[in-house]
């Protein structure tokens, strides 16, 4: 089998991978030599010539390029891919050099059924051998399938990479230590961490100056090896404060851990640490908190309790509480275990209400009947408190919170205030009753039962109302109401029926807010004074000064006609007497001017002035008073200026008595003459009067009390004309008119009385 | 022919006054009471009435409405002639024809009555 031969080589020899020697194969038959090429666990084949013709292929071969039949076909043909690929090009470089190639992991693709190329890595041996000539060059090409192992391999490099990344790149602070403690390995945050990079040479553990225990004692450096075989430590951290070569100190969390195979000497450590040092401040500023509120909890005068669950179980209980409730231990009993007393009082329903509802309660000055102790009577308790709901972490509600304060002393002691109060109001001879803050009746003094009739339960549910008279009831119940919604004093003269003799008897009724120290309205006081007599006298006077009046006018009708008539009489007789009858005529007007004056006292005492609103032209009006007053004076230079363009609606007689009235005063208070001036003007829609002289003038004190009746300028050594109540009057018909009028004076250089009236829309006619 | 005037006041001297005044250029009727109003109007027929309001026994302010009320005599002027401050007042709310206020001045007095009597023959 000479050819057989031939085909493997006539010299046994074959190359050792990486030399050049030339190995001889043993001389063997071809048979046997196919049989050990098929078997061999590798990828085989041999190719002869330039053209690379496939000689042999054992199976695995085969089965890597996908294909049989490959015995005297070319490489190149079978392989087309192979063309571009450098195995090519080395192959040709074997075949031409003889330098054989041994390549490890050479990534290859195979086209595979389905269209998909398969990735295979193989570690490649190609050497050239001969046959009996040169032309009989052969290439042998062996193969190791590696592709599990690199990519195996490749799943390592990866992981490591990885990893590599992470602890470089970790924002936590890692490190690694040799079993000596040593620093073999850190990334950036430690350096950021620590402020410095560590001496690899020096630094032992930990690359700080000084570590503390969280006890405030300093860690001794060797006992850093004990934190790697603390279980608890390895799995929770550990708390530490470090201090740093820059002299500034951290707390940290640290994490170490053994590196070593299972049940093993450690190899290494490797460390995590994180900087605590602001969760740490802002932990102390907690524990402050809460020391503080631990203390007002503890110290506060105020109880405090909270309770848990919906049997409402004590969960904390401040000392406060306990002494309220007189008892202690209560922790984890039940809320009306410890005081059943409490159970019938409503506050069962209460709890549970806030409970199940989530609504708070707030109580002020609630009466309970408490128990101190389980085996003494109730005492009375006055409680200011709220009960709350607390939520738990799912915003359901888990427990109550009650808080308040025991007001007892201080409604027992107020209680007594108004004790002593109510013993005079009842000795009080007036009406006085109280009522609460929405109004309703609550007390009545013994003079109002007295005085009305009424029984208790008849007082309670009509009071004031039954015995006001019916004449003007609403309007003074209207006003009232509008008092007691503005928290204001309100103060009215009306009748009440008296039950001794049925009569509606005038009084002054008051009605007083009582407000606490935050102004708000706690009670009202209505009490009521009874001026009947004094009204009654008033009213009787007012008519003796009605009908005085109007017969004093009388005789005073006749005496001014019939001195007009003898001046008219007289027109051609002597000038003289003409002159006294102008002066009589003149006296006679004055007279009844004094008696209306004294009239209009009277009415607007019984608030019975009223206005007769008319247009009228205004300047036409003031023409007259300004005639009429240089009419009466010599001395006095009266200068006007101003004009009213449209008729003002107003009352004209009333009007011209108040321009009159200050004209006369400015000519009676200027005894020695000089200028008066009157000046008209308007300001929207308003008339303003205003008339200057230069008289006596006005001392401050007195202008305060000008407007008053019965006013009258004093101190001058002067004896001036009139009652006192010019002033008086003009001021009410200047406000019945809805204006104003006031006064400004020097003493001694003058005095100016200005008014404003409103020009228009007098609805408000009489009152 | 001089027109007549009707005069209603308790007070003597004022219905003297009157009649001295008015007496040259009117008939003057006077009475001291307005109890027979009505007949008193009737019979006297005047073209002008004064009356005072604080006047037995009905008082002025009843006798004027009782005229007012009647188809024929309200035809006749009716002037309220009192020392009332308030008679302006008292004139409009009852449907006189006028008022004269005492005291008053002679030739307004005068003027006032001849209005009256020419705006009701107008």
């Amino acid at each position: 089998m000479k050819d057989k031969r031939l085909l493997f080589g006539s010299e046994n020899e074959f190359h050792e991978s990486g030399t050049n020697e030339r190995f001889h194969l043993p001389v063997m038959n071809q048979e046997m030599l196919y049989n050990i090429f098929s078997k061999v666990p590798a990828i085989l084949c041999i190719v002869r010539g330039p053209d690379f013709i496939y000689e042999f292929a054992n199976d695995h071969y085969k089965n890597l390029i996908g294909k049989g039949n490959l015995i005297g076909k070319k490489l190149g043909e079978v392989l087309p891919e192979m063309k571009k690929n450098w195995l090519m090009e080395g192959l040709q470089g074997v075949y031409n050099t003889n330098e054989p190639i041994n390549e490890k992991q050479v990534k290859l693709s195979f086209p595979r059924e389905g269209g998909e190329d398969e990735i295979i890595y193989l570690d490649i041996n190609c050497q050239v051998y001969y046959g009996e000539n040169e032309i009989d060059k052969r290439v042998f090409i062996f193969a190791y399938n590696v592709t599990e192992q690199v990519k195996a391999g490749k799943l390592k490099a990866f992981t490591e990479k990885k990893f590599r990344n992470l602890f470089y790149n970790s924002p936590t602070a890692v490190y690694t230590c040799n079993v000596q403690g040593k620093i073999i390995l850190y990334n950036e945050a430690l350096v950021e961490l620590c402020g410095r990079v560590p001496d690899l040479e020096n630094d032992l553990w930990c690359p700080v100056k000084n570590i503390f225990l969280p006890d405030g004692t300093p860690l001794k450096i060797k006992n850093w090896k004990h934190f790697y075989e603390n279980k608890s430590v390895n799995r929770e951290g550990v708390e530490l404060t470090v201090e740093l070569f820059n002299g500034t100190q951290r707390a940290i969390m640290l994490y170490p851990e053994s590196i070593s195979e299972e049940n093993e000497e450690p190899e290494g450590y490797i460390n995590t640490m994180v900087d605590i040092s602001g969760q740490v401040h802002a932990r102390k500023e907690l524990e402050a908190v809460t020391k503080v509120i631990e203390s007002l909890y503890l110290d506060a005068p105020a109880f405090i309790c909270t309770l848990r669950g919906p049997d409402h179980i004590y969960e904390l209980v401040n000392p406060a509480y306990q002494s309220i409730f007189g008892r202690i231990h209560l922790n984890g009993q039940k809320f009306f275990e410890v005081s059943p007393e409490l159970k019938d009082q409503s506050f069962f329903k209460l709890l549970n209400h806030v409970y199940t509802t989530g609504k708070p309660f707030v109580a002020t000055e609630q009466l309970f009947n408490i128990s101190k102790d389980i085996n003494q009577a109730p005492q009375v308790t006055y409680l200011n408190f709220s009960v709350q709901p607390i939520h738990d972490s799912g915003n359901k509600i888990s427990g109550l919170v009650i808080f308040g304060y025991d007001v007892t002393e201080l409604v027992l002691t107020r209680q007594k205030g108004e004790e002593n109060l109510k013993k005079i109001l009842e000795s009080l001879p007036q009406i006085t009753s109280i009522s609460s803050a929405e109004g309703k009746d609550i007390y009545f003094n013994n003079f109002f039962y007295e005085y009305s009739g009424l029984t208790k339960e008849e007082a309670t549910v009509n009071g004031w109302n039954s015995i006001m008279c019916p004449d003007g009831k609403e309007d003074l119940i209207k006003e009232w109401e509008e008092c007691k919604k503005k928290d204001i004093e309100y103060k009215r003269e009306l009748r009440l029926k008296r039950n001794q003799d049925g009569m509606y008897r005038w009084h002054i009724v008051n009605l007083t807010p009582v407000k606490n120290h935050r102004n708000e309205v706690l009670n009202w006081v209505a009490s009521a004074i009874d001026i009947h007599e004094q009204k009654w006298k008033d009213e009787k006077k007012d008519e003796f000064l009605s009908i005085a009046s109007h017969e004093l006018k009388t005789p005073l009708t006749s005496v001014k006609a019939y001195l007009q008539l003898i001046e008219l009489s007289m027109e051609k007789v002597d000038p003289e007497i003409k002159l006294y009858c102008q002066r009589a005529i003149v006296s006679v007007d004055r007279l009844g001017n004094l008696i209306s004056e004294l009239l209009d006292v009277s009415k607007i005492q019984q608030q019975n002035l009223n206005l007769n609103i008319t247009a009228f032209d205004f300047n036409e009006m003031l023409n007259r008073v300004i005639e009429n007053g240089r009419f009466s004076t010599t001395q006095h230079e009266i200068t006007a200026s101003g004009f009213i363009e449209k008729k003002i609606e107003a009352d004209r007689e009333r009007i011209e008595q108040v321009v009159n009235n200050l004209l006369n005063n400015a000519i009676k208070y200027s005894p020695d003459g000089g200028g008066i001036s009157i000046k008209l003007s308007t300001i929207n829609d308003k008339l303003q009067l205003s008339i200057s002289d230069h008289g006596i003038g006005i001392s401050s004190y007195d202008l305060e009390k000008v407007f008053d009746r019965y006013f009258r300028a004093a101190g001058h050594g002067l004896h001036f004309q009139g009652l006192g109540i010019g002033l008086f009057i003009s001021m009410e018909i200047i406000r019945l008119h809805g204006g104003d009028m006031w006064a400004s004076s020097t003493l001694g250089k003058g005095t100016t009385f200005t008014f404003l009236i409103p020009m228009y829309n007098h609805i408000l006619n009489n009152r | 022919m001089k027109k007549r005037i009707l005069i209603y006041d308790d007070d003597h001297e004022i219905l003297e006054v009157c009649k001295a005044i008015l007496g040259k250029y009117y008939h003057i009727e006077t009475q001291v009471n307005c109890d027979n109003v009505m007949s008193d109007v009737s019979e006297l027929n005047p073209d002008v009435i004064l009356m005072d309001l604080w006047i037995p026994k009905i008082g002025g302010e009843k006798a004027i409405a009782l005229l007012k009320g009647d188809s024929e005599l309200r035809k006749v002027p009716v002037l309220i002639f009192s020392a009332n401050d308030d008679t302006e007042k008292i004139s409009q709310r009852i449907n006189a024809d006028g008022y004269l206020k005492k005291p008053f001045d002679l030739v307004e007095f005068k003027n006032k009555i001849q209005t009256a009597i020419d705006l009701n023959l107008s």
